[in-house]
């Protein structure tokens, strides 16, 4: 016999992971475990390496800072790259280009490195369309997700909203988290 | 009505390789010929890739976690790589390497290609990432199956350093998969959508009892294959167009699918269409081809990486279009089967409907484990646990699938191939559907047909608009609930004592990223009630919290009902291991020479200890446990080994050993004697044993002396063994030497002397090959060149001198009749029954045994 809509209750259950790679973060998540959020445009960039590592470091110019003291640029630092005549590339690391408009959402670790949160999730293009509103949006990231508040899996999905929209969204967060 | 289609098979000219890898193209024009990226196999030591791991380890652990559990996982998953059967290059876990002397490439440092396993910090929600180098402008060259190829010069694997975060800690089977998984790119491998380790991690299912499936190993035999490997395989190929203009689809995915279950294989296609799946095994498979999903392909170019033509440009994907199965239909009941044959071709061509977009695309399931019951069927408790991809039983009455995708996507029907009905739509009774759109989920109700068996089940959702989705491996069919460890206790003997439920004949114990060495396991499959499995723990660290996992063969293991408090062990309190001497602490470049280490506070054990010198230009080809605190190993030096100092590493169990600085490469010594190997003088003969003559082959070796010692110091007869050895010929760069015949079964010293120097390495002494005596009906009537056996027949061998630990590993003898392997039966200390189970057409045939590849002196016999 089929047991029909009866799961609401199966949200209270224990989660577990076979193969998890990234963490599905909520815009609450992103904005209480990020230690900065920008608003701005990408400069330039240049490689070096960490160790063995390549990373891409993206100076991004900050128009806004929603969260986080600093200054009027930011050092965002991307995993893979071209140095030293080599090329490393990490599948689902987000690539900028300058002239790039984004709002992203950034973690700096214990080494000082700055980095994005959960790659292509913590990272909102900004149309340059011209608009005094234009629209925000994230790509669906294609890696596992684990909801981190409800501990299950999920995909994600693209998200687009105003600029405005966004910063409501975030400011909103912060202001609740206080 | 499934039909047999192997009269299409149809013998193809030079195969078509696929994009699975980092490719480039010569041109943007058919016909395209795929260049891949992969290491130069020429440049290793022994066709042996050695992989290290960063001595800087995590920076911050979970709650009993280790950097010796770190570095099990790492051990395992280079292990994974070499189930590979039938490659031409293997890897070699080789410790540790100093963090600050990990070359970068313009460093020139070390001189031969390998990969690098480093702990980075990574922002939340990220766990691990790895790439190969790959150079910015390639440069085509001939490797060494004479296929056009770019060299990797070096691979990296980056883990987190904080094992408190995702797939943390490390024991956990998550962080191993994730592992092995990085180390796939590092090879070169890219992403496939089979449910292979190199599947993205959505609908990755592969286990630490599973690591790597028929499409990982199609993909790095494709860049590592020994010569005529694809000789034990078949292959499909053929071309991918659209339907409206007949254009070649590119990045077209081609998948060969078990219909009962079991792993798929897959190709992408090229610019052209064209695709070739090579590596399949020998059986029968449904075909289907499918778009890749858009996330492969992100405007940012996140997604796959290239193909690239050799001017740098990136050659675009097609666009989307219709999923079908071969060859023609949304169907699978009415699919083709295809027959593949090893060594054997099919031919299958595809025409393709155009769509904008991909309506379906990784799609997470999960199965509901009831800790109470402890089975897959969702009943009416409030707390699950949520096992992905899914779990059901087959011995239950119904088992739940859930299914999420976003946005929700609701199909016409749910199937589970392999016997399953189709689910339609739930209206009355399973099997059935429905759905959950506030989650955007599916939830299948399937009853599983009789005698379903166990492993891998497809799912296909053939929706409402003529289209599909195919799901590879998204549901493990098993047939007993998971293991429950409930104790877990230590006995006087050093054995651990692990009672629980669950187990099975195919039971592995771990603690923590290790496993423990099975004493004794009574468990059988699909019995319920208490069972003890008895195990050797490996050797820990002092203090040393492990936590107990139990790993059965169908891919379930105790952490799906026990994901927190873990049963554990504490090992005991101990002083802290040191590394005491390394002798030599140096080699010139090139050659191979023996290094004895010795410690303290070790419990070295045989096939638990890895060496390391911290360079690539260093291969380690042999360890041996000579006592519980030292080793010797055969050390390589590569011809072009930098001078430096290197750091030594001594990995046993959990303990980590380290002493910076401890070993130096220094240049080539021209006049030195150098040994390349040592290899029995008859050809066709494997081993090293007492009696044989061995022959050395090298540099300098003209007039040499030669002594070989015995390194076993528990063996009763090593003080008697060793002195001069008996040289029947040398030359420059070969020596004939006879071992004596006193020589004690196991590891010796080879020390070879000549005007210019002297060089040590080691050598296993194995037992000779045993003798036969005589061969015997169960009548006891002989068997011999009149008497003659006949099909059907079980014999009995005497025999004499056989090895008397082969009774422990069966599956190293061999018995050959006429050059052909029979079924051996059983194998006592003097005889050994095996089953003549062919017709030989009453000819005279020989009869050997063959232990570890030597054969013993043949016996001929009648065969009817």
């Amino acid at each position: 016999m089929a047991r029909r809509l009866l799961l609401v209750a199966a949200l209270l259950g224990v989660a577990r992971l076979q193969s998890a790679t990234l963490e599905q973060l909520s815009m609450n998540d992103m904005v209480a475990r990020s230690t900065a959020i920008v608003h701005g445009t990408v400069q330039g960039s240049y490689t070096a390496f960490s160790g063995p590592l390549i990373f891409t470091h993206y100076r991004v110019q900050v128009s806004e800072r929603w969260k986080g003291a600093g200054g009027a640029t930011v050092d965002v630092a991307v995993p893979g790259g071209v140095a030293s005549g080599v090329r490393q590339t990490y599948s689902g690391a987000p690539q900028f280009q300058a002239g790039d408009e984004c709002v992203m959402f950034l973690w700096t670790g214990k080494s000082g490195m700055t980095q994005i949160m959960g790659f292509s999730q913590g990272v909102f293009a900004v149309a340059q369309d011209g608009t005094a509103d234009p629209n925000a949006t994230r790509n669906a990231s294609h890696e596992l997700m684990l909801d981190a508040s409800t501990h299950r899996q999920v995909t994600d999905q693209a998200l687009t909203m105003r600029l405005s929209a966004l910063r409501a969204l975030v400011t909103g967060a912060l202001g609740a988290g206080q | 009505m499934r039909v047999a289609a192997a009269a299409a098979v149809l013998a193809l000219g030079a195969p078509i390789e696929a994009y699975y890898h980092y490719t480039f193209y010569t041109g943007r024009v058919a016909p395209f010929n795929a260049i891949h990226a992969r290491f130069d196999v020429t440049a290793l030591t022994g066709n042996t890739l050695n992989v290290f791991v960063s001595d800087a380890g995590p920076t911050n652990y979970a709650a009993n976690d280790t950097f010796g559990s770190v570095l099990g996982e790492v051990k395992q998953a280079v292990a994974a790589w070499n189930t590979v059967p039938n490659a031409g290059m293997r890897l070699n876990f080789a410790g540790l390497e100093s963090a600050s002397q990990i070359p970068q490439p313009s460093s020139g440092a070390e001189s031969t290609p390998a990969i690098d396993v480093v702990f980075a910090e990574m922002p939340p929600g990220l766990l691990g990432y790895g790439s190969p180098n790959i150079p910015v402008v390639p440069r085509f060259q001939t490797g060494s199956d004479g296929q056009t190829m770019v060299a990797i010069t070096r691979g990296v694997a980056a883990l987190t350093n904080d094992t408190t975060l995702g797939a943390g800690p490390s024991e956990l089977p998550d962080f191993f998969t994730t592992a092995v998984h990085e180390i796939g790119h590092a090879l070169g491998l890219q992403h496939t959508w089979t449910g292979a380790v190199m599947s993205q991690g959505v609908i990755r299912n592969t286990t630490r009892v599973r690591p790597i499936d028929a499409d990982d190993m199609a993909a790095f035999n494709l860049l590592y294959g020994a010569a005529n490997w694809t000789s034990n395989y078949g292959s499909i190929s053929g071309q991918v167009t659209f339907s409206g203009n007949g254009a070649g689809v590119h990045m077209a995915s081609v998948v060969a699918l078990p219909p009962d279950g079991g792993p798929a294989v897959s190709a992408l296609t090229d610019p052209a269409g064209y695709y070739t799946i090579s590596g399949v095994p020998a059986g029968t498979y449904l075909l289907f081809v499918h778009p890749l999903p858009p996330d492969a392909f992100p405007v940012d170019a996140e997604g796959l990486w290239g193909p690239y033509d050799s001017s740098g440009v990136r050659i675009a994907p097609s666009g989307s279009f219709r999923t079908f199965f071969y060859p023609g239909t949304t169907d699978a009941t009415v699919a083709t089967p295809v027959s593949v044959v090893a060594g054997g071709s099919f031919a299958a061509n595809f025409r393709v409907q155009a769509e904008s977009a991909v309506p379906m695309y990784d799609v997470v399931t999960r199965g509901f484990l009831d800790p109470a019951s402890r089975d897959y069927t969702m009943n009416t408790n409030s707390t699950y646990n949520w096992m992905s991809p899914a779990f059901i039983e087959g011995t239950q009455v119904e088992s739940l699938v859930e299914t999420i995708y976003s946005p929700l996507v609701v199909p016409h029907t749910m199937s589970i191939l392999g016997g399953f009905a189709p689910a339609p739509i739930c209206k009355t009774t399973a099997p059935c559907f429905e759905t959950w759109s506030l989650a955007s989920a599916l939830f299948g109700y399937f009853e599983a047909p009789a005698n379903a068996g166990t492993g891998l089940r497809h799912l296909v959702f053939n929706l409402n608009n003529g289209d599909m989705y195919v799901l590879p491996a998204g549901v493990n069919l098993v047939e007993q609930p998971p293991p429950y460890v409930d104790s877990v206790a230590a006995n006087a003997d050093g054995t651990v004592n692990v009672a629980g439920t669950g187990f099975g004949s195919g039971s592995a114990v771990y603690f923590d990223s290790l496993p423990a060495t099975i004493k004794l396991n009574p468990c059988q499959d699909g019995t319920p009630g208490d069972c003890t499995i008895t195990v050797t723990p490996p050797s820990g660290a002092s203090g040393q919290t492990a936590e107990v996992t139990v790993f059965n063969a169908d891919g379930q293991d105790s952490t799906f009902l026990q994901s927190a408090n873990f049963p554990v062990y504490t090992y005991q309190g101990a002083s802290a291991p040191q590394l005491q001497s390394v002798y030599p602490a140096s080699l010139p470049a090139g050659g191979e020479a023996m290094v004895t280490i010795n410690a303290a506070n070790t419990n070295f054990v045989d096939g638990q200890v890895t060496v390391g010198f911290g360079t690539s230009d260093i291969t380690v080809t042999g360890v041996w446990a000579i006592s519980p605190t030292e080793l010797v190993a055969n050390v390589t030096v590569a011809p072009g080994a930098t001078p430096g100092a290197w750091e030594v590493s001594v990995i046993s169990g959990f303990q980590a050993m380290t002493q910076p600085y401890g070993f130096q490469t220094v240049a080539a010594n021209p006049g030195a004697p150098e040994v390349l190997a040592i290899v029995n003088g008859v050809a066709g003969q494997a081993t090293i044993y007492p009696g044989a003559v061995v022959t050395v082959w090298g540099a300098n070796l003209a007039n040499p002396q030669i002594a070989i010692n015995s390194l076993d110091s528990t063996s009763p007869s090593a003080a008697l063994s060793g002195g001069s050895a008996q040289v029947s010929y040398s030359s420059g760069d070969q020596v004939n030497v006879a071992v004596p015949a006193g020589t004690p079964i196991g590891p010796a010293a080879l020390t070879l002397t000549t005007s210019g120097g002297t060089v040590s390495v080691v050598v296993l002494i194995s037992y000779a090959p045993p003798v036969i005596l005589g061969i015997a009906e169960p009548s006891g009537a002989a068997v011999n060149s009149s008497n003659a056996a006949s099909p059907g027949d079980s014999l009995t061998i005497a025999v004499s001198g056989l090895d008397p630990t082969v009774t422990l590993a069966t599956g190293r003898l061999q018995v050959l009749v006429g050059g052909v392997p029979v079924p051996v039966q059983s194998i006592g200390s003097g005889q050994i029954q095996f089953l003549l189970n062919q017709s030989f057409g009453g000819s005279q045939v020989p009869v050997v045994i063959v232990v570890d590849g030597s054969s013993s002196a043949p016996i001929t016999i009648l065969a009817n």
